[in-house]
């Protein structure tokens, strides 16, 4: 009795570190993941962190487990659209000091600034326009540590659908950003 | 042709380049400070509650060594004999009063419909006049067949004698 609760003492043990070593591994990729859809790192940290409890939950998989990177990401990203679907109903909130992070600021500027921060919104609102497939797919073809076959496996379709998929979001895009305003404004 | 529509294609390529440039900027934005830390002290947290989950179960999972516990030994024989006592009480407690109340006769099933209940019509008919004596036939006997053949009979051997 005591030789089995101390191989499950052990067990337990193995099992935390094998979780700590995904999370020092792979906590920042899907990090970036749950920020490209949510744009608002509170709730990005949220939803890594959940996909890390639905980790834990299912642990004894993880050592049948192929690659465990996409099989992380396609977990976080299940979250993320989850949250997304529950929170359809409320504005976007996008986190203004992760935006000015990104931008590049330096040299502008404060009109300039204020422009290219105007343009940013106006493209996002486009991403935001596409149909939920053509969007999945143009959000994670931006990670370029991400293959088309992993992508594939991370929207459960094949290579050529995610290939489809791409050329219908470009050319929607590229419709979408002619009639904005922003466009409009700028050819004028 | 305008100018627009002269360099609409390469319009198009440029500006779908700068949402994917964007979009690749967004999706390479570092994690922020302390993200691992925090994440590690929340698991290790959800790990240190769920084996307090586990342990009540602890004594199920050794090899049925619960069973040979004659304390739970016990305790399992009463409750499976007070379940089977209790569901025996049951059923008789609803078929008891139903024996008691034994005045309700079954329907006969072969007959459907409505059924007499034993009674008895009686037509309802008026007090006519009774006829005392018998009534005298008015016919006469010689008329009848019978009487015919006798009378033939009768006056046959008359007739043969005067021959």
């Amino acid at each position: 009795m005591q030789a089995r609760a101390v191989a499950d003492r052990a067990a337990e043990n193995a099992e935390e570190e094998a979780l700590a070593a995904l999370v020092s591994q792979y906590g920042a990729t899907l990090y970036r993941v749950a920020f490209s859809v949510l744009r608002n790192s509170a709730e990005a940290e949220d939803a890594v962190q959940e996909a890390f409890l639905r980790v834990l939950r299912h642990r004894e998989k993880l050592g049948e487990i192929r690659d465990q990177r996409v099989w992380l990401i396609r977990i976080v990203w299940n979250v993320v659209l989850d949250r997304k679907r529950r929170a359809k109903t409320r504005p976007e909130t996008d986190d203004v000091a992760d935006m000015a992070r990104i931008l590049p600021a330096a040299g502008l500027t404060a009109e300039e600034r204020a422009a290219a921060a105007q343009h940013r919104a106006q493209v996002l609102g486009c991403v935001e326009q596409l149909p939920d497939k053509e969007r999945e797919v143009l959000l994670l073809s931006a990670f370029q540590e991400l293959s088309s076959v992993e992508i594939a496996a991370v929207l459960k379709i094949t290579e050529s659908s995610v290939r489809s998929r791409l050329f219908r979001a470009r050319n929607l895009m590229a419709g979408l950003l002619e009639d904005s305003p922003y466009r409009n404004r700028s050819t004028r | 042709m305008s100018i627009k529509a002269k360099n609409g294609p390469v319009d198009r390529a440029a500006e779908i380049a700068v949402v994917e440039v964007m979009l690749r900027q967004i999706a390479q934005l570092p994690a922020p400070a302390g993200l691992e830390d925090r994440l590690q002290m929340r698991l290790r947290a959800a790990l240190r509650q769920q084996p307090r989950r586990r342990e009540w179960f602890a004594f199920l999972r050794q090899d049925g060594a619960w069973l040979h516990a004659s304390g739970l030994r016990a305790v399992a024989a009463v409750a499976i004999a007070a379940v089977v006592m209790g569901g025996g009480w049951g059923v008789a407690s609803r078929i008891q009063p139903a024996a008691q109340q034994g005045s309700v006769q079954p329907v006969p099933l072969s007959t459907p419909g409505f059924s007499s209940a034993g009674a008895i019509r009686t037509p309802q008919t008026l007090n006519g006049p009774v006829v005392e004596t018998a009534v005298r036939s008015t016919a006469r006997p010689d008329r009848t067949v019978k009487a015919k053949q006798r009378r033939k009979s009768v006056t046959k051997p008359e007739a043969e004698r005067e021959k």
